[in-house]
This record gives structure tokens, C-alpha cells and sequence, in this order.
């Protein structure tokens, strides 16, 4: 015998009214005009990853020329910080010798990692680059470093050894070796940026997602922004769902970035402290009000591994978490429920 | 109950499955992107959708948009993972042929073609069986404040809010279920009363993928 079941009063509206009504709807679309809202989604490239952008907007014009914008933010943001690019001024400072003479932007942003760095214990780190570098992920047999080139670079890794001079001026304090790697934070801060310019066009409700750092700018049409969580061990599965509204959204995991050595992993979140790969940890995923702390931040939960990462984020005002563990088991923080749960 | 039953539900309850290997080409649910960068869309786009399989897929997203002019160019998004066709050996000869004639073309491209298949549904309701029968399915779409599923020692309740599924209510002693929160994927089970309750093994409603 089928079960019982009580329909709630208030229902998906997006779908029953589409579902049910198609030809009323499409009669008061046109009697409504143009102050009728719809979904539109574009894909661009940047920062070596897709971004997806989903925008609620009156039009599609309204919508494309908003994107165009945040797109053209998006691109600004990695030709200042991409490492890569010879004249970003991550670049610049990597090759630098002594002090260096940065824009206001990449100071304030560099201090912010500074921050994280502090109240992470370490675990965030921007310096890691001297032992990253010493993983090639796109080498035909890539092989992991040596105990004794890691040693070799290990001194240089360190957030202490860079000294902040404002207003914009940044110093190595240990030779020149000294290298910072911003991956791990500059997609959110790019995501962030374009969210801002698409308020800026009157945007209310938006999706940007980075190649799965993400911010959901209001709701979609009155309901939170679904995104799920990918399973570490499945990329096909969803390991669990989130209900966002204005949050930032960002997971670290083994499996974004690596490759296999005499059947062990090596991926790209290393540990400061030792140069390895860090092993405490298959993935976190962090909540946070901006998209660029939700990205530094899932980095340290990662590094940091449950007991002493999940206590880190339950101490971090409005910002929640989880982490799986090597192990496969998962551990939210105190304040997870918040945003794994539904309206009740 | 026949224990090879009983040990086939709660395999249900299992975290996610083991897919290791899976590739874009090989399963449905994992179609990739397509993003070119071409001087002749038409032509271009004709001839991509042949070699991708595609030419006659219902379900696809195109999207044509000016771009400044740049270098022609083929990459697949797969997975989350971008792929150089010319250089990755998991694309096709004809595929990494077409990006490398792309790439040697003189003149620039100022079209971007973004071709993105439209992920098949996943199923999106929920499955109530008692003693392996099929007692009923309800779509996740809706909300409902309480389902009540009949069983062996009585009904056991359910809420049902954007998509995801709770137990609120169990007639067993135990009431693991109800502990086991709120769920969009997976499986409850409560063999005291012979029930399970199956969610898709990816959720129908999702708007964004983290990770």
C-alpha cells in the first residue's frame, strides 16, 4: 500500500507553477513584461579553470553584459596575482631581490594571507612554493622530491621570513629563495571580485563558480543555493548538500591535483612543515562569508586535519566546515547543520 | 527476512561507489565541455559536434559569444579537470588532429563556442520499499511535512524539504535513523521494520558542484 504523505502549503513554486501551468505562465510572462526575472548561465575561462556563472536577471542582455564585466574582473584579479604571468606582482616579487613595491590590491590581499596564515598556526601557508615547485604534476613520470631537496628548501618556507612594510612595500627577510604561491587563494579573491561587480550592475541574485570555488549572491528565486559537496573517492557522487544564501563556498582535496608514486598519492596541498603531501585529510570544505576566506581557509582545514582543524574553524565567527578524513569518515564543525539543512 | 536481501540493503546505505578509472567518454552522467575559440563557428561547430559524438544529442547547451581576437584553440573540461586535446592521450586522434589544426590556423579567432552537453536527470524521488517490495516513490521536488511508511512495528515519519530527507518519527527501539539527519543521497534502513528508503545517488536538485 502506498504511504501517506502531507504536502506542505508552500511548494516549489519554479517548478509546480512551470510543470502544471506552461500556458498560463507563458500568458503572464507576457502580460508582465519586463520585470520578469530568468536564469541565465555562461561559461568563460580564467585562472586555468572553467567559471560558471548563473544569473538571475530581467534579461539576457541585462544578464551577459553584467557576466562580460565580472569576467573582465575575473581576468584583471589573474594577470595581478597569477605567479606564472611575468607581469603579475606575485611574479614580480618571486624574482625580486630584497624589497619590493607592490599595488595597494596585492599588499592588502597579501597581508590577508598573512592573517590566515597567523590564525591558522601555519597550516595556510603562501610560501610553500620553493618545495612545490620541486613537484612537477605534468611530468610524463613525475617523481617525488628527495628528503635532501626538500631540506635544501625547506628554510625558505615561511610567512615569517616575508616582512610587511606599508603602506605597499613587501621584503624578504631570508635571500632572495624566499617564493609565494597564491593558488590557493586567489580564485575565491577573483571570485569575490566578479561578485562585486555584478552588484554593482543590480545584480541580486548570482552563482560564480571557479572550478568549484564558488559564492551564492542571494537566493535563487527565494530559495538557497544548492551546491553539493564531491565525494572524494567518486567524482560522479555528491558527499553532501549545502543550502548557501551571500556565502562563499570552497573544498581542498587529494584529488584535484597529483599523481601516483609506488601506489601512494602525491597531490599538491602539501604540508609547510615537513614539504609532503599532507595526509591527514581526503577533502574539507569550508562556509564563509567571503569566497577568498572559505578558499584560504579550506586549505588549512585540510592541512590541519579533524581534530585540530575543525576546532580552528568552530573558533572563526560565521564560518563553518567539514573534513574527510583519510580514513573516508567525516567530521562537520559545531555550526555545520546551519548550512547542511533545509528550511524547516 | 533472506539474509542476501537483508545484506543487499544495506549495501544501499553504502557511501557513494567505487568508480575508480571513470572517464568523460564512458559514462553519460559525466559528459565533458567543449570551449573553442574560432574564426569560422559554423564549420567549426559542425565539425566538433561529429567528432564528439554529439551531432545528434538532443540535450546540449551552445552558447556563441564575441571574444577579443585570440589564438584558435579546442579544450575539453572534463571532470573538473581542463584537458589539452592536442597533448592528453585520453582524447581521440581525429579530436587532438582538429585542436593542432586549430592551433596552426593564421588568421585569429574571435568567436567563443562554449558546447556543454546538459547532464542527463539524475532520478530525482525517493524509494520506499517494505520487505523488498515497492511500496512507493515520491518526487524530491516536493516538501512534505510528513510521510508516514507503514511498517513491521509500526509507521515510521518522514519530512521531505528541497530535496533532502529526514526521519522524525521511528516506531523501533533504537531509532538509528533517526540520527542518521537530514540525507539527499544515500539510504535509511530499518530492518526492525523491513524498510528502506532509497535516495539517487546524486541529488536531483543541485545548482553547483564544490570540490
Amino acid at each position: 500500500m502506498p504511504v501517506t504523505a502531507h504536502q506542505t502549503s508552500t511548494f516549489d513554486i519554479r517548478h509546480s507553477a512551470f510543470d502544471i501551468l506552461p500556458f498560463l505562465a507563458l500568458m503572464l510572462a507576457s502580460c508582465l513584461g519586463p520585470g520578469e526575472e530568468q536564469t541565465y548561465r555562461f561559461s568563460r575561462f580564467a585562472m586555468d579553470t572553467v567559471v560558471e556563472y548563473t544569473i538571475i536577471a530581467p534579461s539576457r542582455e541585462v544578464a551577459q553584459t553584467a557576466m562580460l564585466d565580472a569576467h573582465e574582473e575575473i581576468e584583471r584579479v589573474e594577470r595581478l596575482l597569477w605567479e606564472e604571468d611575468s607581469l603579475s606582482q606575485i611574479y614580480a616579487f618571486n624574482h625580486a631581490r630584497g624589497r619590493v613595491e607592490l599595488d595597494q590590491e596585492t599588499y592588502d590581499f597579501l597581508r590577508r594571507t598573512y592573517d590566515y596564515y597567523v590564525r591558522s598556526g601555519g597550516a595556510f601557508d603562501v610560501t610553500v612554493k620553493p618545495v612545490l615547485d620541486l613537484y612537477d604534476f605534468h611530468a610524463e613520470a613525475p617523481t617525488p622530491p628527495s628528503e635532501a631537496a626538500l631540506a635544501a628548501r625547506l628554510p625558505y618556507v615561511g610567512m615569517d621570513h616575508v616582512r610587511f612594510a606599508p603602506p605597499a612595500s613587501l621584503e624578504k627577510a631570508l635571500a632572495d629563495r624566499v617564493a609565494i604561491t597564491v593558488g590557493g587563494v586567489a580564485k575565491g579573491y577573483a571570485v569575490d571580485r566578479a561578485i562585486r561587480v555584478l552588484r554593482a550592475h543590480g545584480i541580486e541574485q548570482a552563482l560564480v563558480n571557479a572550478g568549484g570555488d564558488l559564492y551564492g549572491l542571494g537566493t535563487n528565486h527565494g530559495a538557497p543555493w544548492v551546491v553539493g559537496i564531491r565525494h572524494p573517492d567518486d567524482p560522479t557522487a555528491i558527499l553532501d548538500t549545502l543550502y548557501v544564501s551571500d556565502r562563499g563556498v570552497a573544498t581542498s582535496g587529494d584529488y584535484q591535483r597529483y599523481f601516483m608514486y609506488d601506489g601512494a598519492r602525491y597531490h599538491h596541498l602539501l604540508d609547510p612543515t615537513t614539504g609532503r603531501p599532507a595526509r591527514r585529510s581526503r577533502s574539507a570544505t569550508v562556509i564563509a562569508p567571503t569566497t577568498e576566506q572559505a578558499d584560504a581557509l579550506a586549505t588549512a582545514l585540510f592541512t590541519a586535519g579533524r581534530a585540530a582543524g575543525i576546532a580552528f574553524i568552530d573558533s572563526l565567527p560565521d564560518v563553518e566546515g567539514m573534513v574527510v578524513d583519510r580514513d573516508g569518515k567525516w567530521y562537520p564543525s559545531q555550526q555545520y547543520a546551519l548550512v547542511s539543512t533545509p528550511r524547516q | 527476512m533472506d539474509r542476501r536481501k537483508l545484506l543487499k540493503m544495506i549495501s544501499l546505505a553504502g557511501v557513494g561507489s567505487l568508480m575508480a578509472g571513470a572517464s568523460c567518454w564512458h559514462r553519460e552522467a559525466t559528459r565533458p565541455s567543449y570551449f573553442l575559440i574560432t574564426a569560422q563557428p559554423d564549420a567549426d561547430r559542425e565539425r566538433l559536434l561529429r567528432l564528439a559524438g554529439l551531432a545528434r544529442v538532443a540535450s546540449l547547451n551552445v552558447t556563441t559569444s564575441p571574444i577579443q581576437p585570440a589564438g584558435q584553440d579546442l579544450s575539453i573540461f572534463c571532470q573538473g579537470r581542463l584537458l589539452d586535446p592536442a597533448q592528453d592521450e585520453a582524447v581521440a586522434r581525429p579530436m587532438a588532429n582538429f585542436a593542432q589544426e586549430l592551433r596552426a590556423r593564421p588568421r585569429r579567432g574571435h568567436v567563443l563556442l562554449a558546447i556543454e552537453p546538459t547532464p542527463p536527470r539524475p532520478a530525482d524521488v525517493v524509494t520506499f520499499e517494505h520487505d523488498g517490495v515497492v511500496i512507493d516513490r515520491i518526487s524530491l521536488r516536493k516538501n512534505y511535512t510528513h510521510i508516514d511508511v507503514p511498517g513491521e512495528q509500526g509507521p515510521t515519519v518522514f519530512r521531505l524539504r528541497e530535496g533532502k530527507l529526514w526521519v522524525v518519527a521511528s516506531s523501533c527501539r533504537h531509532e538509528l535513523c533517526k540520527k542518521m539527519g537530514a540525507r539527499a543521497t544515500g539510504a535509511f534502513i530499518c530492518a526492525p521494520n523491513r524498510l528502506v528508503a532509497t535516495l539517487p545517488s546524486t541529488p536531483g536538485v543541485m545548482d553547483a558542484i564544490t570540490g
